[in-house]
């Protein structure tokens, strides 16, 4: 069974994806950009949802950047998930590797269709 | 202005230069004609006074004249009387006449008449008896001796059947009785002949007068006439006045022209000559000068009242250009002071550019932007100019150089404008905006408006709005999708319960920025007009705050520490408590690990001599970096990074804004690990709390 990483600042957001996707999946939650870096080295997740705005040092396009740059970890599939709905902000995260893109608030079943179809692949 | 002093001097000026030249021409006007008068007057005068000596000297001729042919006839009449009365009738006149006793070419007959008044003898022929008994020259002999010549006046003889005037004698018997009378005719024009060679013009007239107003000759315009009747002639008073000679004009009372006369009385005889001259005719030459004299006069007169108003005219034609120009230079100078004080005082920066397009002048407010200190920009040429202002700016918006904003603005579609960032001086925003001039001295001003702050306040305006709906998503991704997991899957009821307390808890925050939201967009909107003041009792209200506060389960209620006796301030009370509670919450928020919340009063005296109170709010929590404590009013800016502090990011934002309008001020004293004071200071009403504040 792949590894899920949810990485949000706001517990009810990790709750809720964790509820959602908990059921066929593995779920490791981080709240933060230093503990999700930590998170990826330790579970090697196939798939990362990531919170853009975090507290912190490290936001969410630096984690992306670490991850899509780091050979190791390059093929990790990252859905980013923000509250920033502007044409702008999805496409930094497209230039950065995002695989996709979810807008809060988004529908949860939508992004179990999505994590189904990426594993579904081949 | 000088303008009011200058104005009635110039006025004053003029009307003496006026008065001065109007003077001079009367002047000349006056001296003309008081010389043409008096020439003209003068050259009458001697023409007349000329004539008069002409006619002097002519009836001295005529008065000798008439006198030797009286004389001479006298003496022919006493010879023949002497005769007749020694020899009678016998004595021969033809003979006398033929021995040239008696010269026939001045007398035309010489003769005697008898005592009864018949022409008895003559030295003509007597054709038939003439009875002369009726004749004045018969009776006034018969009458009486007088012993004179008696010369009568023109009659039309009635033995010759010519005009003759009748010379006549008496002749006396040895007794004395009358015997006859003896008679002489003269030819009457014998003494006006006498004057025909000589000119006095066409009408011109020679007389001898009897002086009982008979003319005994009289030869006027060429005709002779006699026994005109002239005694209403001033002749005669001046005779009667016992003048001899005189002279006078007088309007002739036979013919009615005016005449200057000179007559003489012949001596011996009651005669008088006199001459005159039509005065028409002896003044013709004057009349034609003097009107001459006048026309050229008229002329004169003309030309100096042409040219004084000409000169008038010129004068008030140059006071109305002089009043002219000085009201354009007025204009032009309100007008130079209003574009020296806007440009001085304009907050916007003026370059403007000659005709050669070279930098003309730069106003204070265009130094100050570009921080040009004591550089010189004055006759830069324009290229130089763009390229220097090029270099003050940020490259992403280079000034393009004025040359392209002249094309630009040359474009209906587009303005002539560019919006340029500085590389320093503060990063200032400016909008640069070209206006090509036709005036003959500015070929083109160069307008730069400072529009960071406008800028900045769009740029916080947009990130406000993006950073709301930023925070206003999150709670919403919660309650979207736990609902959308209770309606597509089946969850068991305490799931259900927990994803409904979740979708409740969010609901919750949401209100709460919406609620902060609406706040503070109401207190800016309102600016303070819907605050309720009221004088509020600090330490109730505090006590009141402090017993009514909610703090997490685990924690004391805030410790108050205040002065005795009442603190009174003008507040809205809601507003106020507003405020407290969200310092007061903040400091729970922030000190999660404990510690006491003291709520402090201190009072002290302000520099206008009132009081103030600083409502002192003490935690002992994370407190903040001052970094951070520059950010703590910035809206949804929220210190706490780990999420676990609830809260909006506003509340903060909000006690600034309630402070700010309460006449407050608001001071945050903060170090990490140690805590937090945030003292809320507001201006006391000395009226009722000055015996604490001393």
């Amino acid at each position: 069974m792949r590894s899920i990483l949810i990485v949000d600042d706001h517990p009810d957001i990790r709750r809720l994806l964790s509820v959602t996707l908990g059921r066929d999946h593995q779920i490791i939650e981080a709240e933060n950009g230093t503990r999700a870096l930590e998170a990826m080295k330790k579970h090697r997740p196939a798939i990362v949802l990531l919170d853009v705005m975090m507290p912190g040092d490290i936001d969410g396009l630096q984690v992306l950047k670490t991850i899509k740059s780091n050979a190791d970890t390059s093929a990790t599939l990252v859905a980013m998930i923000s509250a920033r709905g502007q044409e702008a902000d999805s496409e930094a995260a497209r230039k950065q590797g995002a695989d996709a893109y979810f807008i809060k608030p988004f529908s949860p079943l939508q992004v179990v269709n999505w994590v189904k179809a990426q594993l579904a692949a081949p | 202005m000088n303008t009011a002093i200058n104005s009635p001097r110039i006025t004053q000026r003029h009307r003496n230069v006026l008065i001065l030249l109007w003077a001079t021409a009367l002047l000349l006007l006056a001296g003309t004609w008081t010389h043409v008068v008096s020439l003209s007057s003068e050259t009458r005068a001697r023409d007349i006074a000329n004539a008069e000596r002409d006619l002097s000297n002519l009836t001295r001729l005529s008065q000798e004249h008439a006198n030797r042919t009286l004389r001479s006839a006298d003496q022919v009449m006493r010879f023949v009387q002497s005769r007749y009365t020694e020899i009678g009738n016998r004595i021969n006149l033809t003979q006398l006449t033929q021995e040239g006793v008696i010269d026939t070419e001045i007398f035309n007959q010489v003769g005697i008449i008898d005592a009864k008044g018949i022409y008895i003898l003559s030295n003509r022929p007597i054709k038939e008896r003439v009875d002369l008994s009726d004749r004045e020259h018969f009776k006034v002999h018969k009458a009486a001796d007088t012993g004179e010549l008696f010369i009568s006046k023109p009659v039309l003889g009635r033995v010759t059947g010519l005009w003759s005037i009748q010379l006549t004698r008496r002749i006396n018997k040895p007794n004395g009785d009358f015997a006859g009378v003896v008679v002489i005719s003269i030819d009457p024009g014998y003494f006006t002949r006498f004057y025909g060679e000589l000119n006095l013009g066409p009408d011109g007239l020679t007389a001898l007068y009897g002086l009982d107003g008979i003319a005994r000759a009289r030869k006027a315009r060429s005709k002779e006439d006699y026994g005109t009747d002239a005694a209403r002639a001033t002749l005669f008073t001046r005779l009667a006045n016992r003048e001899l000679q005189g002279t006078y004009i007088q309007k002739s009372v036979v013919d009615g022209l005016e005449r200057v006369f000179y007559f003489r009385k012949v001596p011996q005889y009651n005669l008088v000559t006199i001459a005159g001259i039509d005065t028409r005719f002896l003044l013709e030459n004057y009349e034609k000068s003097r009107k001459a004299l006048f026309a050229q006069a008229l002329s004169v007169s003309i030309l100096i009242l042409a040219l004084a108003g000409g000169l008038t005219r010129h004068l008030w034609l140059l006071r109305r250009e002089s009043d002219a120009r000085r009201a354009a230079q007025v204009q032009i100078e309100d007008r130079k002071d209003q574009l020296n004080a806007v440009f001085e005082l304009s907050p916007d920066g003026f370059v403007s550019f000659d005709r050669n397009r070279c930098v003309k002048f730069v106003n204070p407010a265009f130094a100050k932007m570009t921080d040009l200190g004591t550089m010189r920009l004055d006759g830069m040429e324009e290229r130089d100019f763009s390229a220097w202002l090029a270099s003050l700016c940020d490259p992403a918006t280079k000034f393009q150089g004025l040359e392209a904003l002249r094309q630009k603005g040359k474009k209906v579609t587009e303005l002539g404008q560019q919006t340029i960032e500085l590389k320093e001086l503060g990063k200032r925003i400016l909008q640069v905006q070209l206006r090509v001039s036709d005036s003959a001295s500015v070929s083109q001003i160069l307008c730069l408006r400072d529009i960071t702050h406008e800028t900045e306040v769009e740029v916080l305006k947009s990130e406000f709005l993006a950073t709301a709906a930023h925070e206003l998503r999150t709670p919403m991704a919660s309650i979207f999708g736990f609902s959308e997991l209770l309606l597509s899957q089946n969850s068991d009821e305490e799931t259900q319960k927990e994803f409904l307390e979740i979708i409740h808890k969010q609901s919750k925050i949401m209100v709460q920025i919406l609620n902060e939201l609406l706040d503070l967009a109401r207190i800016e909107a309102r600016r303070g007009k819907d605050f309720q003041y009221k004088l509020v009792c600090l330490q109730d209200l505090l006590a009141d705050i402090a017993k009514a506060f909610q703090c997490p389960a685990d924690r004391e209620k805030p410790e108050l520490k205040m002065p005795p006796g009442e603190l009174h301030l003008w507040a809205d009370v809601a507003k106020l408590r507003q405020a407290l509670l969200n310092v007061i919450s903040n400091a729970y928020k922030y000190s999660p690990d404990g510690g006491a919340v003291t709520v402090e009063v201190q009072v002290q005296p302000t520099q206008d001599g009132g009081s103030e109170a600083s409502i002192n709010v003490i935690d002992h929590g994370m407190g903040m970096t001052p970094e951070q404590v520059g950010k703590v009013f910035t809206r949804f800016y929220r210190a706490d990074t780990s999420g676990k502090v609830p809260g909006t990011g506003l509340g903060m934002s909000i006690t600034k804004e309630i402070m700010d309008h309460l006449k407050g001020s608001i001071h945050i004293v903060s170090a990490p690990g140690e805590g937090t004071q945030v003292s809320l200071t507001l201006p006391l009403d000395t009226s009722t709390s000055a015996e604490i504040a001393a």
